[in-house]
């Protein structure tokens, strides 16, 4: 008895369920459920569904290379049973556990880190739409302060595309240019006659 | 590998048809295989060729028919001169050579016949002449075949017989019963084999030879039971007789002579004797310089029905000639009953082992098997290659003759106590090599909180886990060290400030979606102009005093901006939705309600016709709604909701979709 993790998603596989696919090349391919199986039938790369695993790891999203993970790899030689052993590696697991939860939670806080900036100026943007909601004074005259500077700002940037546009408006004269015909190659004479015609 | 075939089979021969049948087959066959259709204005060649065809299918057809019957038969000259004599006794050897000469020269005839009747083909000139040559050849091929009438008449009966004939191999060992009539032939085989031969107190009860087949000494033995035989000169001898005679002249076996010792039979022992020394020259011979007898058959003389009279009632002369006689002919003597079933398997046995004897011997003066024997056999003499002994294995147990011990369970026993096979078996952590017996049978979880916990098995892991914690032990201090980035107060103060006010511009964003800008009111007010603002009053009232009535919460219909403005109205409660009479009103105001929402119109001010059709057929909508939620009850096997939310939305987990 064995969790295997699923070929697609990566997610554990507990005995009882999925399907194994065995391959003529004699590698196998465990999937947890249909959806991974047909999504693999289908061809699919699982690291371009970006609910996979194997898509978060390669997009930077999840902590891959940790000295925490290394406690959890397969063994292909047996070592004998002892009571001992089994005990402390027990104990063990629990408090690896432990602590790789508390490092993946700060690898997502470091990457959460950016979007605290961005949440404060979100906030921003919907308390200047609806200013007549605010209460606070304080509050509220800051935001309006903030739409007069991007009132102004606006202005400027119009003022100066006004000014690029009128030097050219002056400037310019509509010229009547005569239609010159295309130069036809002396290969094709009929064509030649034709435009000629025109 | 054997030359000649020892088993026969004369059944096999196919019927032989009758003479005419014969010719029908032949003509009807030449009509169905040769072309039919021909013409007057053909071209001669054409048609000679027609004709000459029609001629030579009709010979070869006859030469296959003739040559089929001719090759049936066996040939007397080549078959075990045992057949072929027997078959000159039943059918005479003559009549059936002349038989078979007559079917084979009207082969010959026919084909004479035909090239004859070509030839003059060649020379004819029209339809009619091919036509009528055609017609003589065939005729005189018919009536070639009808003269075979007779002997086509005799083969058949012959085959007829032939195939009755008993099977006898003339190679295999055989026993061969022969005496007078009446003597307990018959009786005797019946005794020894299955056969069942019709046994009756009158002479030549037997007219013909029986076989029977039995077993000795896990080999097959054919037992054969012939006609009575009388004392006369072989000249006199009848056909019945004489197929006794034949069996005993070619057949390699024992003769078994029967000697009615009773004389019931109604003829006296010397009587039968003398039989006996007549028909002896058939199975030996005497040498004539050393005067010694060359027993060509194997002889047991039996003494048949002693139940009647014992041997010490029969006369000493009598006695005297059996016994001379016997030793004369280097026979054996054995006494035996038929009825009383006594001595039958002595006959049998002495019979047998002499036989086996006999045909021994001659097999081993035969060079050529001695020979072919001896190439077949190899005897092996495998060399030592070093001097190791090589003793049989047999276990120390039972060379001590030590019984198992009675304390020692086998498996299976206590298999057996525990419950049975499917019940209880055997632990196989009983045999483990552990460090400690204690820890056998231990059970040891295979995985915990999501991890395999073989995975992480391992000597080692104390240290490992105690490196990792001092790492983490860093880690956390160096994150209590770092010092946050504290957002400016101005910024916390939006935060709060955002937090209150997020529902209100919920609110917002969900009437802007739910209840557009009044289009209407543009639409109308471009139509009627001023009248417009009257017209949206009435409908908002109108809209207000259906809401009222219906009961419907002050939630539900409170928007944003309304929220102040119907703080004070009352009959804010749940109407109990089985009222009937409130029911009626409801689809009533219902019917008024849809319709005043047709383009601000006063359902009032609607023109009766369109009023009449409109409501109609917004009533008929509203009643078949309602009817569904009205008459429902606990009972009712009603679907509220064909595809509940719950059930057909989402994305599906890591789970099965045969809950959809």
């Amino acid at each position: 008895m064995r969790i295997y993790k699923c070929y697609f998603c990566s997610s554990n596989i507990y005995p009882g369920h999925g399907m194994v696919f065995i391959r003529n090349d004699s590698k196998i391919f465990r999937f947890c459920r249909s959806k991974c199986n047909k999504l693999f039938k289908a061809k699919k790369n699982p690291r371009k569904l970006k609910w996979t695993k194997a898509s978060r790891a390669a997009r930077g999203k999840e902590m891959v290379n940790d000295p925490v993970l290394d406690f959890e790899k397969r063994r292909n030689e047996p070592v004998r049973y002892n009571r001992f052993t089994m005990i402390k590696t027990i104990q063990a697991m629990k408090r690896i556990d432990e602590i790789k939860v508390a490092r993946q939670k700060r690898f997502w806080n470091k990457r959460m880190e950016k979007a605290k900036e961005h949440k404060i100026n979100n906030i921003q943007r919907e308390l200047e739409k609806h200013v007549d909601l605010i209460t606070d004074e304080t509050v509220k005259g800051h935001i309006l302060e903030k739409l007069e500077e991007k009132r102004e700002k606006q202005i400027d940037k119009n003022n100066k595309m006004r000014k690029k546009v009128d030097p050219e408006e002056e400037e310019e004269e509509q010229e009547i240019v005569e239609y010159v015909p295309y130069k036809r190659r002396k290969s094709n004479s009929k064509k030649k006659q034709s435009t000629e015609a025109q | 590998m054997s030359g000649t075939i020892s088993r026969y089979n004369f059944k096999a021969i196919a019927p032989i048809p009758d003479s005419s049948k014969l010719i029908d087959v032949v003509l009807s066959k030449t009509n169905r295989k040769t072309p039919t259709e021909i013409r007057a204005n053909f071209k001669i060649t054409r048609i000679r060729r027609f004709y000459m065809r029609k001629v030579k299918y009709t010979q070869t057809t006859c030469n296959e028919k003739l040559q089929s019957i001719v090759d049936s038969f066996p040939n007397l000259d080549d078959i075990h001169p045992f057949y072929a004599d027997l078959m000159n006794v039943l059918y005479d050897r003559d009549h059936y050579k002349l038989a078979l000469g007559h079917v084979n020269k009207a082969k010959a005839i026919v084909d004479r016949i035909s090239n004859d009747y070509v030839k003059l083909m060649k020379y004819a000139d029209s339809l009619y002449r091919c036509k009528m040559l055609k017609r003589a050849a065939l005729g005189r091929m018919a009536t070639l075949l009808k003269k075979l009438k007779p002997s086509l008449g005799y083969l058949e009966e012959v085959r007829k017989h032939l195939a009755r004939l008993p099977s006898i191999n003339t190679n295999t060992r055989t026993l061969l019963i022969t005496g007078y009539p009446n003597v307990g032939k018959s009786s005797f085989l019946n005794n020894l084999t299955k056969a069942d031969v019709d046994v009756q107190s009158y002479p030549f009860t037997t007219q013909s030879l029986f076989v029977g087949h039995t077993e000795y000494k896990y080999t097959d033995w054919q037992i054969i039971d012939t006609p009575g035989l009388l004392d006369r000169p072989i000249s006199e001898r009848n056909t019945i007789e004489m197929q006794a005679i034949t069996a005993l002249a070619h057949l390699n076996a024992c003769i078994l002579y029967f000697i009615d010792i009773s004389e019931h039979c109604g003829y006296t022992i010397s009587d039968q004797i003398k039989l006996f020394k007549n028909i002896r020259k058939l199975f030996y011979t005497v040498d004539p310089d050393t005067q010694e007898t060359v027993v060509s058959k194997p002889i047991v003389l039996v003494l048949s029905k002693i139940d009647v009279t014992g041997w010490e009632e029969v006369s000493q002369e009598n006695k005297d000639l059996i016994t001379e006689t016997a030793e004369e002919s280097k026979a054996f003597v054995v006494k035996m009953s038929n009825t009383e079933k006594i001595g039958l398997d002595e006959v049998k046995q002495t019979a047998c082992d002499i036989l086996l004897d006999h045909r021994l011997t001659q097999k081993a003066k035969n060079p050529k098997k001695a020979e072919s024997i001896l190439n077949r056999v190899y005897v092996a003499t495998p060399k030592r290659k070093d001097k190791v002994e090589r003793p049989a294995h047999v276990p120390k147990t039972v060379l001590d003759q030590v019984p198992r011990p009675n304390d020692k369970k086998t498996v299976l026993e206590m298999q057996v106590e525990n419950g049975g096979a499917g019940v209880w078996s055997f632990p196989y952590q009983e045999h483990f090599l552990l460090e400690d017996d204690d820890w056998k049978y231990d059970n040891a979880p295979t995985f915990m909180g999501g991890h395999n916990v073989a995975d992480f098995y391992d000597p080692d892991i104390e240290e490992k886990l105690n490196e990792l914690e001092k790492e983490e032990e860093y880690l956390t201090k160096l994150e209590a060290a770092e010092v946050p980035d504290m957002p400016s107060e101005m910024e916390q103060m939006m935060v709060e400030e955002y937090e209150k006010v997020k529902k209100k511009i919920g609110y917002i964003k969900h009437t802007k979606i739910t209840q557009p800008a009044d289009v209407t009111g543009l639409k109308l007010r471009e139509k009627v102009g001023d009248k417009a603002d009257e017209i949206l009053e009435r409908n908002k009232q109108n809209r207000k005093s259906l809401f009222e009535i219906m009961g419907v919460s002050k939630k539900r219909r409170k928007t944003g901006e309304e929220m102040e403005v119907d703080q004070g109205d009352d009959m804010a409660m749940q109407v109990d939705k089985n009222d009937m009479s409130l029911r009626m009103k409801m689809r009533d105001r219902k019917i008024k309600f849809a319709i005043s929402r047709m383009e601000g119109a006063d359902p009032k001010k609607l023109s009766t016709k369109v009023q009449n059709k409109s409501m109609e057929r917004v009533r008929h909508k509203i009643e078949k709604k309602l009817k569904k939620v009205e008459n429902v009850t606990f009972a009712d096997r009603m679907q509220t909701t064909k595809m509940p939310k719950h059930l057909y939305s989402g994305k599906r987990g890591n789970g099965k979709t045969d809950r959809r």
